[in-house]
C-alpha cells in the first residue's frame, strides 16, 4: 500500500481546498512581514504549484504526472476553482503550458553576520488571495468527494498512488455540524485506488503567530482539550509509512509514528512543511 | 531534508546571498526572469555563467543523490583526460532555511559546459562519416578510462571541435564501460537515420542552414524544406533561403513532418499544412501528431479523440485509455 511511484502511466492527483472566508483577511506574520492569512496561503499555494510543475519537468517537457485542483470556499456557500478558466481539475502539463501572471516577491535573506537583506524576485502567481463571507467547508469537501470519486473510478488511475486532499482553513465550518463533517471526511477517506485510500490532510492555520501548535500529531498528542482540534484529528487520515521519515525530520527528534494528517494552529512555515511533505515525498520517476 | 526546487530557484536569483564560491555566478534566465530549470530523477539543474564560462549547476532532490555521485566526481577529478569535462561536488555550497527557519547548507554539483554545439546541431553541420568516427573515438576513449556514462543520449552529448564530449555524469560509474554499448549503437543509428534523406525528408539538405537564418530570435532545423523560426511576433516558417513562407503569427509551432506541423494560437492547438492552412482548427488543448502512423490524437476538456491525416475525426472523445 502507498508504494506506487508517480509516473505518466500511474498518475496521481493533488486537491487543495482553501478557506476563503472573511476571517482569512486577518493579518499574520510570514517571513518577517505582516500579511493577511489569505495572502500567505495564496503565496504558499503558488509555491507548491511551482514545485509540482518543476518536479514534473524533464528534457522532453513537463510530464503528465498528476492532476491538480485548487478550490476556494467562501461567501454564501460558494465553492469554486481558482485555477485558469475556472477548470475543476487540470493536469500539471496543462497548468505549465498556461501563461501565468508574474508578481514581484520580496524575500528576506539572513546574512552570516545576522543582518538581513531584502531582494525582489519574480514569482509566478496562479492563484490570488480571497477573503469574504462564510466557511462552507462541508460543501467544499462534498464536491471534492465527487471529484475524487470520479478520479478513482477512472480505470487509468486504478493502480495509481491515491489522491491527496489538503484542506486549509483558519476556522470552523459554517454549513454543517460535527457529525456531518465527520461523515463527509469519512466518505473521502474511504475512496481508494489499488494502492491505498485517498489521503485527507486538514491544516488549521493559527489566528496568530503566538498560538501553540501541533502538526502531524502522533497518537499520544491526540488528547486535545480543544473540541475542534479533536474533530479535525478524527476527520484526517493516518499518514502512511512512506511519509514517516519526512514527518519525523520536520517534527524533530523523538517524534514517533504513526502520525495523523492534520494540524491545529499551524504557522505559515508549518503549512509549507505539510504541503511539501504531502506532495513531494512520494517518489516520482 | 533536501531543499525544494523553489528554494534552488530563489538561490539562483540571489547568488550573492545564497552561494559560497558561486556568489558571483549568474543563472541563465528564461523570458519571465526565472532560471531555466530541468530535472533528472535525482537532481534539479540549471545553467549558470561563472568566471567567463558556462556551467551546469545541480541540486540533489534526495538525501542519497550526492552520495551516489561522490565516487565518480572524485575519480574524474583525478583523471588527466580531455574526454570528460570537469565535474565536482561543491560541499555546503548553498545556504538555505527549512520552513521552521533552521539554517542548512546543501551540497551542489558543478559541471563545466564546453563551448560547442548540441548533438542535433552537429547532425546538420557535420558529415555522417565524421560523426560516426567521433562516436567510435569516444567509445574507445571511455573504454580506456573504464568509464560508463550510463545515460548516453543526444541530449547528453556535446560536439566540441571535432569530437563528442559527454555531459551529465549523475549516473556514471567507473567500471563496466560496456554498459554504454547499446547507447552508442542507438547514437550511430541516429546519425545514419539522419544521413539518409529518404527517411528524414524528401528535401535533401545540401547546405549549412545555421549560417543563413539570421534575424530571428530562435530557429529550429531545416525539415522538409522549411525552418520553424521565432520572431517578435511569434512562431512561423521560412524556406531554405530565409524567405517567409508562413508568417510568424503562432504562439508556438513545431517542425514539419510529412507535410504537417502542430501549431498553437491564442485559441488552442491545431494542425497546419505546408501553406499554413488549418487541417485541424486551433481549438484543442493538445494536438499529438504521429507522422509515422499518420494519425493525430486530440484532447479537448481532458478527453481524447483520434483524427486522421486529413483532419477527419475517427473516434469520439473519450477516456484517456482511448489513446495508445
Amino acid at each position: 500500500m502507498y508504494t506506487q511511484s508517480i509516473t505518466r502511466t500511474h498518475r496521481t492527483a493533488f486537491v487543495l481546498l482553501i478557506d476563503g472566508s472573511g476571517s482569512m483577511a486577518e493579518e499574520t506574520l510570514f517571513r518577517g512581514k505582516r500579511m493577511t492569512k489569505a495572502e500567505v496561503v495564496a503565496s504558499i499555494t503558488n509555491g507548491m504549484l511551482f514545485e509540482l510543475i518543476e518536479r514534473a519537468r524533464r528534457n522532453d517537457g513537463v510530464r503528465d504526472y498528476y492532476d491538480i485542483a485548487v478550490w476556494t470556499y467562501s461567501r454564501n456557500d460558494e465553492v469554486y476553482s481558482l485555477l485558469p478558466d475556472g477548470r475543476q481539475m487540470i493536469s500539471v502539463t496543462e497548468l505549465a503550458a498556461r501563461e501565468v501572471p508574474m508578481r514581484r516577491e520580496i524575500i528576506e535573506c539572513r546574512m552570516p553576520d545576522g543582518s538581513t537583506a531584502l531582494r525582489e524576485i519574480p514569482a509566478p502567481a496562479w492563484v490570488f488571495p480571497e477573503a469574504a463571507g462564510q466557511t462552507p467547508m462541508h460543501q467544499a469537501l462534498d464536491q471534492a468527494a465527487e471529484l475524487l470519486e470520479a478520479w478513482c473510478r477512472n480505470p487509468a488511475h486504478a493502480e495509481s498512488f491515491p489522491p491527496t486532499l489538503f484542506n486549509i482553513t483558519d476556522g470552523e465550518a459554517t454549513d454543517c455540524d460535527e457529525e456531518e463533517l465527520r461523515s463527509v471526511s469519512e466518505r473521502i477517506r474511504s475512496l481508494r485506488t489499488c494502492d491505498g485510500n485517498v489521503l485527507l490532510i486538514n491544516i488549521h492555520i493559527a489566528p496568530s503567530a503566538t498560538q501553540q501548535s501541533v502538526f502531524f500529531p502522533a497518537e499520544e498528542e491526540a488528547d486535545y482539550p480543544n473540541r475542534y482540534a479533536k474533530l479535525l484529528y478524527d476527520c484526517s487520515s493516518p499518514m502512511p509509512e512512506v511519509f514517516n521519515e519526512a514527518i519525523r525530520e520536520a517534527k524533530g527528534p523523538g517524534a514517533m509514528p504513526p502520525f495523523r494528517g492534520m494540524s491545529y494552529n499551524a504557522s505559515a512555515e508549518q503549512l509549507i512543511a505539510m504541503l511539501n511533505i504531502g506532495s513531494i515525498s512520494v517518489k516520482t520517476e | 531534508m533536501t531543499p525544494t526546487i523553489q528554494t534552488f530557484t530563489r538561490a539562483l536569483l540571489t547568488p550573492d546571498l545564497s552561494f559560497s564560491r558561486l556568489a558571483d555566478a549568474r543563472a541563465v534566465l528564461g523570458p519571465e526572469g526565472l532560471p531555466q530549470l530541468m530535472r533528472t530523477t535525482r537532481f534539479a539543474e540549471s545553467e549558470i555563467r561563472w568566471q567567463g564560462h558556462r556551467w551546469l549547476l545541480s541540486m540533489p532532490l534526495s538525501s542519497s543523490a550526492i552520495a551516489s555521485v561522490e565516487h565518480t566526481a572524485s575519480r574524474i577529478g583525478r583523471l588527466n583526460t580531455d574526454w570528460l569535462t570537469p565535474y565536482r561536488i561543491l560541499t555546503g555550497e548553498m545556504r538555505w532555511y527549512t520552513p521552521s527557519g533552521e539554517e542548512r547548507h546543501c551540497d551542489l554539483t558543478l559541471e563545466h559546459l564546453p563551448e560547442g554545439i548540441s548533438f542535433e546541431e552537429a547532425l546538420h553541420r557535420e558529415p555522417a562519416e565524421r560523426l560516426l568516427a567521433a562516436l567510435e573515438a569516444l567509445q574507445e576513449a571511455l573504454r580506456g578510462l573504464d568509464f560508463a556514462h550510463n545515460n548516453l543520449r543526444p541530449r547528453n552529448l556535446w560536439w566540441v571541435g571535432d569530437r563528442f564530449i559527454p555531459l551529465r555524469y549523475h549516473d556514471a560509474r567507473f567500471g563496466h564501460p560496456e554498459n554504454d554499448d547499446p547507447a552508442f549503437e542507438a547514437l550511430r543509428l541516429e546519425v545514419l537515420r539522419h544521413a539518409d534523406p529518404m527517411r528524414v525528408s524528401d528535401v535533401e539538405i545540401t547546405y549549412n542552414p545555421l549560417c543563413k537564418f539570421s534575424g530571428h530570435l530562435w530557429t529550429s532545423q531545416l525539415s522538409e524544406g522549411l525552418v520553424c523560426v521565432e520572431d517578435e511576433s511569434g512562431y512561423g516558417y521560412v524556406d531554405a533561403e530565409n524567405r517567409v513562407v508562413i508568417p510568424a503569427t503562432f504562439r508556438w509551432a513545431s517542425d514539419f513532418h510529412e507535410g504537417r506541423a502542430e501549431a498553437e494560437t491564442e485559441t488552442g492547438m491545431g494542425l497546419i499544412d505546408r501553406q499554413g492552412a488549418w487541417i485541424i482548427p486551433p481549438v484543442y488543448e493538445i494536438i499529438d501528431y504521429d507522422p509515422i502512423e499518420s494519425n493525430v490524437f486530440v484532447r479537448k476538456d481532458g478527453l481524447w479523440a483520434e483524427f486522421d491525416y486529413l483532419g477527419r475525426q475517427q473516434s469520439e472523445f473519450g477516456e484517456r485509455s482511448a489513446r495508445p
